[in-house]
């Protein structure tokens, strides 16, 4: 976390950045890749899971972010852009390799930090079971809840990162949550079955 | 509190729309709800969720310190390698030239069999044409005579978006007809492009069909 606001902190002006990005600068690009990484990695876990994908989906999406800067023309934030494209090249590792939804069932840091261990159980379940309902979710919904409910970004943000308007983005979500409400009742009453 | 308003106010907790002032009231209610409704009942986690905030909710297992290190590496080596390799001998090029004529070739084979001409002789003599300039064109005559009208509309569907619209109209260079110039210009691609081209032609030819006699 210390890491995180120390680079957050040493950020120039987003503009300046930008533009020195556009023109070419491959230091301007560093500071990109040193304020965005984690941003975009955090993404390309949530929709592959595993760590050796998403290290290569966040470095692909950097690379395909340099190889396109000159379509990158400020009218929408860095964060968005880029998630844009880590989104996508998400989505094609997916399809080209069939990498699956896995769910690992392994505790986070947070939760092993966690002392109270009925807590810890409560926490991994609620957290496998919600995995499970999202992952059966049609792929735009998936993202919806992933960028609104999981990343909590704003609904304009989420818009133009998936090129919809702020009321689809809203109708996605309605639509998720009454799919996984559907979908989790039906999962309780085969458990009490 | 009916299952319909259960979902619309869920909705606005997990969206973050719920004024913060009411935000526990309501959570209170829709918890009320899920416990009282079977059709809600495993909802419950979903109210659970609302209850935190979005950085709790599902808790990413970061890498330590010491990966980003490496990280900022590792792109710079990637992107290092992708401009050496486009330098490297213009054979990056080449094939550039060779993927963006297989679109146009496609386009117009396309336009030929299914619109035109159902007759392959057109398609042939533009692939036969081509094949002597550049042995890359050997792989057009096969996808054109091979392909049916569908295989090759299949094909340019298959193109990165802005592809598709520009393989549909015809992309044409200069003269139109087909023995003029209609090669085209790859210096007007940024690398974007240039790489969704490659991705494409690399996903044509790993599927490419090959003659039966």
């Amino acid at each position: 976390m210390e890491a995180v606001l120390r680079e957050q902190a040493q950020a120039p002006d987003e503009a300046t950045l930008a533009a020195r990005f556009r023109a070419g600068d491959r230091e301007a690009f560093e500071e990109i890749v040193t304020l965005h990484r984690r941003c975009l990695y955090g993404i390309a876990r949530r929709m592959l899971r595993r760590h050796e994908d998403a290290d290569e989906a966040a470095q692909m999406a950097f690379v395909r972010a340099w190889s396109a800067r000159a379509r990158f023309r400020g009218d929408a934030q860095l964060r968005t852009w880029l998630t844009r494209i880590v989104l996508n090249v998400s989505k094609s590792m997916l399809s080209a390799r069939r990498i699956e939804h896995e769910l690992p069932e392994e505790l986070s840091w947070a939760d092993a930090a966690q002392t109270d261990p009925g807590t810890r159980i409560d926490r991994v379940r609620l957290r496998h079971e919600l995995r499970h309902a999202v992952a059966g979710l049609p792929p735009r919904q998936r993202e919806v809840v992933m960028l609104k409910v999981y990343e909590g970004r704003t609904h304009r943000e989420v818009a133009e990162i998936l090129e919809l308007s702020e009321g689809a983005v809203k109708a996605h979500l309605h639509q998720a949550v009454s799919n996984l409400r559907r979908g989790l009742a039906t999962g309780k009453q085969m458990e009490n079955a | 509190m009916d299952c319909a308003s259960f979902e619309n106010r869920l909705t606005e907790l997990l969206g973050g729309d719920s004024a913060t002032d009411t935000k526990r009231e309501t959570l209170a209610e829709l918890k009320q709800h899920a416990a009282s409704c079977p059709e809600c009942h495993g909802a419950g986690v979903l109210v659970e969720l609302a209850g935190l905030p979005p950085e709790q909710r599902d808790p990413l297992d970061l890498p330590p310190d010491s990966y980003w290190e490496g990280f900022n590496a590792s792109v710079a080596t990637r992107l290092d390698e992708q401009q050496a390799s486009r330098a490297s001998d213009g054979a990056g090029r080449r094939r550039l030239i060779a993927a963006a004529s297989i679109v146009a070739a496609l386009a117009v084979g396309w336009s030929l069999r299914g619109w035109i001409d159902p007759g392959p002789s057109g398609a042939r003599q533009v692939a036969e044409e081509r094949s002597t300039a550049d042995p890359e064109w050997s792989r057009l005559e096969e996808l054109i005579l091979l392909a049916s009208p569908e295989e090759l509309a299949e094909a340019l569907r298959g193109l990165p978006g802005e592809w598709s619209g520009v393989a549909a109209s015809g992309w044409t260079h200069g003269d139109s007809g087909l023995g003029g110039d209609w090669m085209p210009d790859i210096d007007d691609l940024n690398e974007t492009d240039q790489t969704d081209l490659m991705d494409w032609l690399d996903r044509l030819e790993s599927s490419e069909r090959r003659p039966t006699s």
